[in-house]
């Protein structure tokens, strides 16, 4: 069952007519139900196992905080907990990378070849659990209460809109929206069906076309060389932007048909000006959680605390951030081997984005100076250039995230700088997609819902919302623009085309 | 609430509307209007060969050819659109070709030939490597129910255990298919693409030829692309990593395995003699399945497929790789298909063994 299929809207509308039908205690259970059907439709069913130990494991673990008394035991009932979900988190996800990097160092001394494994995962592996770590943790430092029934726990770390490309919860702020009893509310109920049209219309009409283009460029890396790769990366985070925040306002927008709020994971990130507050603004509950579960309590350690006091007397007051820039490489290192179980993506998603962003800290006072001393700060056209050079560090991180392998992204890096053609590889994508991409009619779509995405960013990045602005439409055009939006998906949308990128992680 | 439910009924229903009543009325592959498939089988009786541009539902054409058989023919070939170009100027042979057939729609034929009580003495099946993948079963919907019904027969389950007809409940989904309502409004714009012409003997080239939709007539047999598109055409499904219906095919399915293997021994054991032929892929798919672990599927197959033919004494004819059976880039007319003169010298030397 995918988000993007009619049946499964016929599945979500039935559920919201009992959800807001029954009395609000009961309500809960609705999506309890929604979300073990949602789950077991979208998982094999031998993976079931799984989810019953990593939900029960977590469960005993929490009861048993409000029994034993003993801090050591207590963090000894955490860290098993804690090693047995990643554990069977990078037994179903990691372990080809464990085997690929062995083959890869015994087949430099000519040792034997081990084969790569290939088994069923549960439905958003990857999500629930970080959702379920957070629970664990925050519970442990004693900064969220320990939830005592069982089918409680199992609807937050199961809700079914988050399995498909979270976003992440931490617990410290969202559990209790799920059990909250909230009245329907029209504007609200509204709102969330024009944010999950909009989200159908970006990822079925925008990123499914791109993806095509993006498909064919990736897959000729001998036509499209020099500035053509710059393009094929930019197409790509143009799809995935689209893709991936698409589905996030569906998912966002299913939620707020039950009435639950979830956080948000876009906020007009291509606005950024620098590397850090990109990442400010892209994934932002993944950022939010690496930093708030990996990073802080790296910091906060013992030996790191020792560390800062040693760096700040050997290198002055800038040596005080090496730690911090340690921390900073464990967090990103652990990004990278979220988005895959590659060295691709460690490399590219993971040390590519932290040393950017470490030069960025290192030289931002003279950058600042630098700014101020030419009259630079709040100039537009400065602004813009640093929202590109932002674009195009982003693209080339991205390019490992696309490429086949880490040996190829480093191919398509050194292409970056090769003699490139003009008229062929442009020849080329009109010949093989012209058709495919649906014509001058889809083309001039998609630039049109670009162009009113990059308004609905700006106003975002402003701190306003589309969604007002619609609003305050009179009710005629309102509605002339609902009619619009279905139509341009049920015409130009790619059915049965692909699933999200971030689906199944 | 209620406002709110009254305001999305007034919003998918039009539009839903909309695509149901395009969908039933212009009808581009014909699901809902069957006179095409009529047409196509009233020229089948005259004529060599048809082009069919459009789409239509082959599976019902089959059923109404089979029907129409006034005897047994001699020898029947089962398989995909790999037989298709097959011309029927043999005399006692029936060809039951279909595009894209799973190994189901091998069930279904058979059924067919059953039910209407036309088995023939020979039986060749071109066998498709895919038709062992495990997600692939029937691609003829109209004929879900025949090849239910004759599973459940050969498999020892109760007659009729399946029958249920899946072809009406598909046929009424469809209508709210919103691909579908694309495909209908782009006929309806563009025209219906359904035309076809049937081939005429033109004695001043010695063979026949068929009118193109841009109104040129060439003869039936032409190629219809050069190399080098082909070629294009070929690398470019190779760099997507998808070949056909195949992406990630390592291994045969041992359930698909079973079911052919079934499948034989039926038709052996009502006296049908049963021969295997393996078209021959395309040189850089061929490439492509050698070294790639992704299409080591294909390989396996055909190993697979000597194998089992070994054992029961079976002739198999051709090869997946080109190489094997000695055709040139030039013997094929697009990246899929070898052209029809080769499917004929083939044929012609199946049938002279």
């Amino acid at each position: 069952m995918e988000i993007t299929q009619a049946s499964f809207y016929l599945f979500i509308g039935l559920s919201c007519l009992i959800y807001w039908l029954i009395q609000p205690k009961f309500r809960w259970y609705v999506l309890l139900i929604d979300s073990v059907v949602f789950c077991a439709v979208n998982s094999h069913f031998s993976t079931y196992i799984f989810v019953l130990v990593n939900v029960s494991s977590v469960y005993a673990a929490t009861m048993l905080f409000g029994v034993v008394e003993n801090v050591k035991a207590k963090k000894a009932i955490v860290t098993v907990t804690l090693l047995l979900n990643v554990g069977i988190l990078a037994y179903l996800k990691y372990l080809n990378l464990f085997i690929d990097s062995i083959n890869y160092v015994s087949g430099r001394f000519g040792g034997s070849v081990l084969n790569r494994v290939s088994w069923y995962a549960p439905i958003g592996l990857s999500f629930y659990t970080l959702t379920l770590i957070s629970y664990l943790l925050d519970t442990y430092w004693g900064v969220a209460s320990v939830e005592k029934n069982p089918l409680k726990l199992l609807l937050y770390l199961l809700y079914f809109p988050l399995l498909v490309s979270g976003p992440i919860l931490r617990e410290r702020e969202t559990k209790h929206r799920l059990f909250e009893s909230v009245e329907f509310d029209h504007k609200r109920a509204v709102a969330a069906v024009r944010r999950i049209a909009w989200g159908l219309l970006k990822k079925m009409v925008v990123a499914d076309r791109l993806a095509l283009v993006v498909s064919f460029m990736f897959s000729n890396p001998d036509l499209y060389k020099g500035l053509w790769v710059l393009i094929a990366g930019f197409a790509f985070i143009i799809e995935l932007y689209f893709d991936f925040s698409g589905c996030m306002d569906i998912i966002i927008g299913i939620s707020a048909c039950f009435g639950i709020e979830l956080p948000e994971n876009f906020k007009a990130p291509f606005l950024s000006k620098s590397m850090q507050e990109f990442w400010q603004r892209w994934h932002i509950t993944l950022g939010l959680w690496l930093r708030d579960y990996i990073m802080n309590p790296i910091l906060k350690s013992e030996p790191m605390r020792n560390l800062a006091g040693h760096c700040k007397k050997a290198f002055g007051k800038g040596g005080k951030k090496i730690p911090s820039y340690i921390a900073m490489f464990v967090l990103w290192t652990a990004m990278g081997l979220w988005h895959g179980n590659s060295w691709k993506y460690i490399v590219g998603e993971g040390w590519w984005f932290w040393l950017i962003i470490v030069l960025e800290q290192v030289l931002e006072p003279s950058m600042a100076s630098f700014r101020k001393r030419h009259g630079l700060e709040g100039r537009k056209w400065y602004g813009f250039l640093r929202i590109c050079r932002v674009l195009l560090l982003y693209n080339i991180g991205m390019l490992f995230f696309r490429a086949e392998s880490l040996a190829s992204s480093f191919e398509m890096v050194k292409n970056i700088f090769a003699p490139m053609a003009l008229r062929s590889p442009a020849a080329a994508l009109y010949d093989n997609l012209w058709d495919g991409f649906g014509g001058l009619y889809a083309v001039i779509v998609v630039l049109f819902v670009f162009v009113l995405q990059i308004l609905c960013d700006i106003k975002t990045y402003k701190g306003n919302s589309m969604q007002e602005t619609v609003s305050a439409f009179p009710t005629p055009i309102r509605w002339a623009l609902y009619f619009i939006l279905m139509l341009t998906i049920v015409v130009f949308g790619m059915f049965g085309k692909s699933a999200f990128i971030y689906f199944g992680f | 609430m209620r406002k709110f439910v009254i305001k999305c009924i007034l919003i998918i229903v039009p539009i839903y509307l909309l695509v149901v009543s395009l969908n039933y009325f212009v009808d581009p592959a014909n699901i809902y209007h069957v006179s095409v498939t009529d047409r196509i089988y009233d020229y089948l009786k005259e004529y060599p060969a048809v082009e069919v541009v459009g789409d239509f539902d082959e599976g019902a054409l089959l059923e109404k050819r089979i029907m129409g058989l006034e005897k047994s023919p001699d020898t029947v070939v089962i398989g995909s659109s790999h037989v298709l170009y097959v011309a029927w100027k043999f005399d006692d042979f029936f060809n039951a070709g279909m595009s894209g057939e799973f190994l189901d729609d091998y069930y279904a034929t058979v059924a067919l030939l059953e039910e209407y009580d036309k088995i023939p003495n020979r039986v060749i099946l071109a066998v498709d490597p895919y038709i062992f993948m495990d997600e692939l079963t029937i691609r003829q919907e109209s004929l879900y129910r025949y090849a239910q019904k004759e599973k459940a027969l050969l498999s020892g389950e109760k007659e009729g255990f399946h029958l249920q007809d899946n072809a009406k409940y598909k046929k009424a989904k469809e209508l709210f298919s919103f691909s579908y309502f694309q495909s209908s409004l782009h006929s309806l714009i563009y025209g219906v693409s359904s035309s076809y012409t049937n081939p005429t003997y033109d004695t001043g080239i010695g063979e026949y030829t068929k009118l193109l939709q841009n109104g040129v007539r060439v003869p039936a047999s032409s190629a219809f692309n050069e190399v080098g598109k082909i070629r294009g055409d070929a690398e470019w499904y190779v760099g997507n990593g998808t070949i056909y219906t195949m992406s990630d095919y390592r291994s045969l399915s041992e359930k698909k395995i079973s079911e052919f293997e079934r499948l034989i021994d039926h038709l052996l054991e009502n006296g049908v003699d049963v021969e295997i032929y393996l078209p021959s892929w395309y040189h850089i798919y061929y490439d492509e399945f050698e070294s790639n672990i992704l299409f080591s599927g294909v390989i396996l197959s055909e190993e697979y497929v000597r194998d089992m033919a070994k054992v029961r004494g079976l002739s198999v004819h051709g090869s997946y790789s080109p190489y094997v059976t000695g055709l040139s880039e030039d013997s094929f007319i697009d990246s899929m298909h070898i052209a029809p003169e080769q499917a004929w010298e083939n044929y012609c030397f199946i049938l002279s063994e």
